[in-house]
C-alpha cells in the first residue's frame, strides 16, 4: 500500500498544468469500463465500483479530486447518498450525477448537474464541459480537456 | 518498427481483477499509460460478466491470487473455459515457492509478488504478451 500511496503522491505533486481528476463510480461493470475508457481520453480517472470503494478512494487519494461522477442512487455512509458524504469531506468538489429520475435530482441542492439515463457519451462530454466552464475562476490552472 | 510495435500493443487487451480499489486503480493506470486496452473488475462475478459480455479478444488476465469468493486460480479456470488462448498473471503476497507447493500457480503463468515496484508490472506484462505473440505468430488469432 505504501507504493500505491507513493504513486498517488507523485500524481499529486505534478505541478502546473494537470489533467482534471474525476472520481467515477458505477456499479455495472460493462458501463464502468466503457465510460472509464472514454473519460481517460481527457481526464485522470479514479474508478470505484460502489459507494464503499468510492469513499475508500476519496479518503486515500491525497490529491485534489475535481469531479465526482456517480449514480444518484449510489449509497454512501449510513444510507446517506454518496455525493452528500463526499461533498462534506471534499468541499468544492463538482458533483455530476447520473440519474434515471431527473426531476428528483433537480431538487437536490447538493447537485450541480445531472445526466439523465440513458445517455450518449457525447452528452457526458457536454455535461462535463458545462460544469467546468461554470467552476469558480480562482481555482488552479487545469488542462486535459478532450481534444486538448 | 517502433510504430508497428505501438500498433501491436494497442490491440492488446488486459482484464484486471482486483478487489482492492487502490491497487486496482494503480494497475489500470499503469497499464493504460502503457497503451494497453484495459478492462477492470472488482470481483469474480464481475470478471465473469465482463469476460462473458465482451466479444473481442482478451489477451491477458491479471488477477489477485486471493479474491473474496474464489482464488485467482479458480477464476482463471472458469474464464479459460470460454477463452482458452488467454494468458494469466497472478498478483499475490505469497512466494512463488509457496504457490507452487500449494499447486495454486498455473504452469507458465506470470507472477508479481507484492510488495514490489509497480513499474515492474509493465515489464512483466510486456514479457508475457511478447511471448504469447511469438507463439501465435502475431495477435489477432481467434480464440478457441
Amino acid at each position: 500500500l505504501s507504493q500505491i500511496s507513493d504513486f498517488t503522491r507523485c500524481e499529486s505533486r505534478s505541478a502546473g498544468y494537470r489533467r482534471l481528476r474525476i472520481l467515477f463510480v458505477e456499479g455495472d461493470v460493462r458501463v464502468r469500463n466503457i465510460i472509464r475508457a472514454f473519460l481517460q481520453e481527457g481526464y485522470y480517472v479514479l474508478v470505484a465500483a460502489n459507494g464503499d470503494e468510492a469513499l475508500e478512494v476519496s479518503r486515500n487519494y491525497e490529491g485534489v479530486i475535481d469531479i465526482l461522477l456517480c449514480d444518484a442512487e449510489m449509497a454512501g455512509l449510513a444510507g446517506l447518498p454518496l455525493h452528500y458524504v463526499i461533498d462534506a469531506e471534499r468541499p468544492g468538489i463538482i458533483i455530476l450525477l447520473m440519474t434515471a429520475d431527473s426531476h428528483k435530482s433537480a431538487r437536490d441542492g447538493q447537485v450541480q448537474r445531472f445526466l439523465s439515463k440513458p445517455f450518449q457519451l457525447g452528452a457526458l462530454h457536454a455535461a462535463l464541459q458545462e460544469v467546468l466552464e461554470e467552476r469558480p475562476r480562482n481555482k488552479p490552472e487545469f488542462g486535459g480537456h478532450f481534444g486538448c | 518498427l517502433l510504430i508497428q510495435n505501438e500498433q501491436n500493443r494497442l490491440t492488446q487487451r488486459i482484464l484486471v481483477v482486483e478487489d482492492d480499489v487502490m491497487v486496482r486503480n494503480a494497475l489500470v493506470r499503469i497499464l493504460t499509460e502503457e497503451t494497453y486496452e484495459v478492462l477492470e473488475a472488482f470481483s469474480v462475478v464481475e470478471a465473469l460478466r465482463a469476460s462473458g459480455q465482451f466479444n473481442g479478444n482478451i489477451n491477458l488476465l491479471i488477477c489477485d491470487q486471493s479474491l473474496n469468493t474464489k482464488t485467482g486460480l479458480e477464476l482463471v479456470g472458469q474464464i479459460l473455459r470460454s477463452r482458452s488462448g488467454l494468458r494469466t498473471f497472478q498478483v499475490c503476497v505469497a512466494t512463488r515457492e509457496d504457490l507452487a507447493r500449494q499447486a495454486r500457480l498455473m504452469f507458465g503463468a506470470g507472477i508479481l509478488q507484492t510488495p514490489t515496484l509497480l513499474r515492474d508490472l509493465a515489464d512483466e506484462v510486456r514479457r508475457i504478451l511478447e511471448q504469447l505473440k511469438t507463439e501465435n505468430n502475431g495477435f489477432g488469432a481467434p480464440e478457441a
